[in-house]
């Protein structure tokens, strides 16, 4: 017995003088992959290494896959001040009947002060990124994790009603933004009756920064289909 | 009915006996015990100690299948409260043994409340600098390069 204490006490020396994260590549890539999205950012500069990892695009692939497979959560955005807060709060898939619990995980929170420059409301969002519009003439997609603002104006200045959508492409894993030119003769809303027939859909890849040109004739139906896929996220 | 037994022993050569069917966890052992029935199977880059916390988990995971379908032995939330309640008992590096424990034998839900952990353990820290004393990393950036990254993925709490 005593012999065995005196092997384990050696093996716990052992083990204090070795550094901890001598660990396979695959296991901290596994292990920084379960971190919040605020905390891999902020921890990128632990070392070259956990920098390295967290900016491959393997990791990114893999991050994004992984929060997806989690509970969804919901967002919930309000302005105080002048500051912009998100609640991101996981949702319990229960059946109805069941009373809803409060989750236990944690609460993410992210905020930033609004730009006193741009009045936007944010409408809807894909994968925590939040689409916001400025006056319906300006698309706003913020990034609450970097804080990020990317600002997209229509393809077209002289258009005069256009409609912006987000959406995820798993097709090729790209974020695209669809938007659709109204006739210049519609009301608010989102008239697809009214839809002239000139109507056009314009892409904004997210890779190569630009837009790319569909001319689609005024299908009603087709267009509320893409119109429902792409709200759905 | 008796239930299958096998033999693991850890690297000090303690021998361990546990029901097949809690070793069965581990994909590794699985394979090895289709390959080498009625064999001893020795670890020998697991302690004791990791084999008995090991072995631990795969019990209380186990899935007693008594011919009536599939019945685990706990209820799933029961179970996550457990695991929680297993992994915050270890030290930190009997943590780390753990996970490569569970890696190495190939014990996937092991591996993620072990990994789960760990992570936890990162977003905790204050800074990078409490993270390097934690895990003993060294730090190979310079403070330009620091402050550049910093930089790039402001987010002050």
């Amino acid at each position: 017995m005593d012999q065995q204490e005196e092997t384990i006490e050696q093996i716990n020396k052992k083990r204090r003088k070795q550094s901890t994260f001598t660990f396979p590549l695959d296991l901290i890539s596994e292990i920084l992959s379960k971190l919040p999205a605020k905390s891999v950012g902020r921890f990128r500069c632990v070392s070259k290494l956990w920098s390295s990892i967290t900016t491959a695009p393997y990791f990114i692939n893999k991050f994004e896959t992984q929060s997806r497979q989690k509970k969804p959560s919901l967002l919930v955005t309000f302005k105080k001040g002048d500051r912009l807060f998100v609640f991101s709060i996981p949702q319990d898939r229960q059946s109805s009947n069941e009373p809803h619990t409060i989750p236990s995980q944690p609460v993410h929170s992210y905020h930033m002060t609004y730009p006193k420059s741009r009045r936007f409301f944010p409408r809807a969002s894909v994968h925590g990124l939040i689409c916001c519009f400025q006056k319906a003439k300006k698309l706003i997609i913020w990034n609450p994790t970097t804080r990020k603002l990317y600002t997209l104006t229509k393809p077209e200045k002289r258009w005069k009603y256009a409609t912006f959508l987000l959406g995820y492409d798993p097709t090729d894993a790209k974020y695209k933004v669809l938007c659709i030119r109204f006739g210049e003769t519609t009301d608010e809303g989102f008239p697809y009756d009214k839809i002239s027939v000139e109507c056009l859909l314009v892409f904004f890849c997210s890779k190569t920064r630009s837009w790319s040109w569909f001319i689609v004739s005024g299908n009603r139906c087709m267009l509320r289909q893409l119109h429902d896929l792409l709200e759905g996220g | 009915m008796s239930k299958k037994m096998i033999v693991l022993k850890s690297s000090e050569g303690v021998s361990f006996v546990v029901e097949e069917a809690v070793a069965r966890q581990s994909k590794i052992i699985s394979f090895l015990v289709e390959e080498f029935p009625d064999r001893e199977l020795p670890l020998t880059n697991m302690t004791s100690e990791i084999l008995r916390k090991t072995i631990e988990y795969c019990k209380k995971h186990v899935v007693e299948d008594d011919g009536g379908g599939d019945s685990s032995s706990s209820s799933s939330g029961d179970l996550k409260e457990w695991d929680v309640k297993f992994v915050a008992e270890i030290d930190q590096p009997r943590l780390m043994d753990l996970l490569m424990a569970a890696n190495y034998l190939d014990i996937p839900s092991l591996l993620d409340v072990t990994c789960q952990k760990v992570a936890d353990t990162i977003a905790a820290c204050n800074d990078e600098k409490e993270i390097r004393a934690t895990f003993n990393i060294e730090n190979d950036f310079t403070e330009e390069e620091v402050e550049a990254i910093r930089m790039e993925n402001q987010y002050p709490i």
